[in-house]
């Protein structure tokens, strides 16, 4: 496998210290309860963290918020240290989408031609693609092992290799933080290790600072070196070692301990467990309530 | 009549070029509107550009300039009717297809009815396309051709994936009113010849050829013109031979590819999944 050194470090603010996504107190949604409530996290440079929540904690809606995609109704955004309304230089973050919600396997362009889109916004208008952009698109290619396959097209290959194509669209933009979207969804688990391992490479071999975003913490707790759970809000920042000593939460999916990192707004929860949606929210059902102990550990065990 | 003496013709002369200029831009856009699931948007402009070209006749405008304003202002209408997102995308087209219909009629039937004058741009004419015509349709079509130059590897971006484009930077609300734009200004350009009704199957038809059989996108783009560049020149030949309307004889023609190309595939596309 060849290492071709990324041009990830020689970026002018390489070595700006500071981390790369701060959010502080974000929160983001429109009258009623909101999808993000009072959001902290920061991540540092050379940082492989595992961004972890179910369907529903608002993950979707914190990725669109640090890619710009979506204004935060509440807190504080900085990207490189820079305020993200801000920050115009987009290309830095590597983003790769959920491939299913994405693109048109029909689409008729080549591995080659998808990869290289990496490097347009980096161009900015009026400027066509020269020899630097080739030669990164190659570099991209060597890195994610996807040189073979550079004339293909996208739309024929499988899952696992149209991944790889879009982390090498990444590459080739010398991204320096780069977004997975559950990328491992629908591939097999021997695709997975070698996808991991590829990230893991990424992450010591060229520096990149990696966000992987998941809804299951087993899929990703043997490969990164810290996570944060998400669940509208921040529940736990620590490796998964930590988490793991914690005996805290037996999953964050059950709706006892959803209520428990929830307890301001049970309503959601009353109506999960089929109780009338007319409930007065202001006062919760006893048995939410009740629930609320599960924040306490020592109440797990009685449960 | 031999084929030279055909050429020999100075209104067969400008129809084959003024059907060139129009084959090389209508596949152009039409990969792009394809790739985007914006199809039925060239359909709505040409109906839209009917209520210009009708407000044309009845106020004494030249009709391929009343055409171009009623065209862009629909574009744009559709356009940010669409990025709102409070009305679905293709409701956005069924809305402008509807209204630029209706105005168009009542426009008409004002202006003295439907005569040859008012077919003819709604289903092309060999013999209406006069030089300034020519002129207009050339300028048009130049104009596209250098923006979709220019502004190539943000629309590739944009189309490929929008959500990476914008994530990346890209200004993808300029783009996307500037894809539209280009598809009316084409819209505009293509009607004296294949009219404005079936304006739609010229970009629709020769793009879905091309992304069956091509290998790479800029392949796509190519075989995209081959398409239409055949299909316009076999089917403005054909059309003077038999009398029959050019575009839909144009348009004939490009099914006819289509289906070729679709039997191509079946036979040989085995090839490209396998490995």
């Amino acid at each position: 496998m060849t290492t071709t050194p990324l041009a990830t470090r020689h970026s002018p603010l390489a070595t700006s210290p500071g981390p790369l996504v701060e959010l502080r107190a974000v929160s983001f949604g429109y009258g009623g309860e909101p999808t993000l409530d009072n959001v902290d996290l920061t991540v540092a440079r050379g940082e492989f963290l595992g961004l972890i929540g179910p369907n529903g904690s608002g993950k979707s809606t914190l990725l669109n918020i640090i890619l710009g995609l979506l204004k935060p109704t509440g807190g504080d955004v900085r990207l490189f240290g820079r305020p993200s309304a801000r920050f115009g230089e987009r290309w830095r973050i590597g983003y790769v989408p959920q491939r299913l919600s994405t693109f048109d396997a029909q689409f008729p362009a080549t591995v080659e031609e998808v990869v290289g889109m990496g490097r347009f916004a980096r161009l900015g208008p009026f400027r066509r693609p020269g020899a630097a952009d080739r030669a990164a698109v190659a570099r991209a290619l060597d890195w994610a092992d996807m040189t073979a396959y550079r004339e293909r097209r996208i739309g024929r290959l499988s899952v696992g290799q149209q991944q790889r194509a879009f982390i090498a669209r990444a590459l080739a933009g010398e991204a320096e933080l780069l977004i997975l979207d559950e990328p491992t969804a629908a591939v097999d688990a021997a695709t997975q290790e070698e996808f991991y391992h590829l990230l893991e490479r990424l992450n010591r071999e060229a520096g990149l600072t990696i966000i992987l975003v998941e809804h299951d913490l087993a899929m990703v707790a043997a490969h990164v070196a810290a996570i944060a759970l998400l669940n509208r809000r921040i529940v736990f920042r620590g490796t998964p070692q930590e988490y793991a000593a914690r005996d805290f939460l037996h999953g964050i999916y059950s709706e006892q301990t959803t209520c428990a990192v929830h307890p301001e707004i049970p309503h959601v929860h009353a109506a999960h467990e089929g109780v009338a949606a007319g409930a007065s929210h202001s006062h919760p059902p006893h048995h939410i309530r009740h629930t609320h102990g599960a924040t306490d550990p020592r109440a797990h065990g009685e449960r | 009549m031999s084929i030279i003496e055909l050429l020999s013709y100075e209104f067969m002369q400008r129809a084959y070029l003024a059907g060139i200029a129009v084959g090389i831009v209508c596949p152009l856009i039409g990969v792009f509107l394809v790739l985007r699931r914006l199809s039925l948007l060239a359909d709505g402009l040409g109906h839209v550009t009917f209520a210009g070209l009708a407000a044309g006749f009845l106020l004494g405008i030249y009709p391929l300039f009343a055409a171009l304003i009623a065209a862009i202002i629909g574009a744009v209408g559709i356009e940010r009717i669409r990025a709102r997102g409070r009305i679905a995308g293709d409701a956005a087209i069924a809305m402008f297809y509807t209204a630029g219909l209706a105005v168009g009629v009542v426009l008409v039937s004002r202006a003295g009815g439907f005569n040859v004058n008012v077919l003819g741009y709604l289903f092309g004419s060999i013999a209406a396309v006069a030089l300034p015509d020519l002129l207009t349709v050339l300028a048009l079509a130049a104009i596209v051709v250098i923006l979709i130059a220019v502004f190539y590897k943000e629309l590739l971006f944009l189309t490929f994936d929008e959500s990476s484009a914008r994530a990346a930077g890209l200004p993808a609300a300029a783009v996307n009113v500037l894809l539209s734009t280009l598809a009316a200004v084409t819209t505009v350009a293509a009607m004296r010849i294949v009219g404005l009704l079936l304006v739609s199957s010229l970009m629709v038809l020769p793009a879905l050829t091309a992304i069956r059989l091509a290998g790479s996108f800029r392949q796509t783009l190519g075989l995209a013109v081959a398409a239409a560049l055949l299909a316009v020149i076999l089917g403005l030949t054909a059309s003077f031979y038999l009398d029959t309307a050019p575009g839909g004889t144009i348009v004939l023609v490009a099914l006819g590819l289509f289906g070729l190309a679709s039997l191509w595939e079946g036979r040989t596309g085995e090839r490209g999944t396998r490995n």
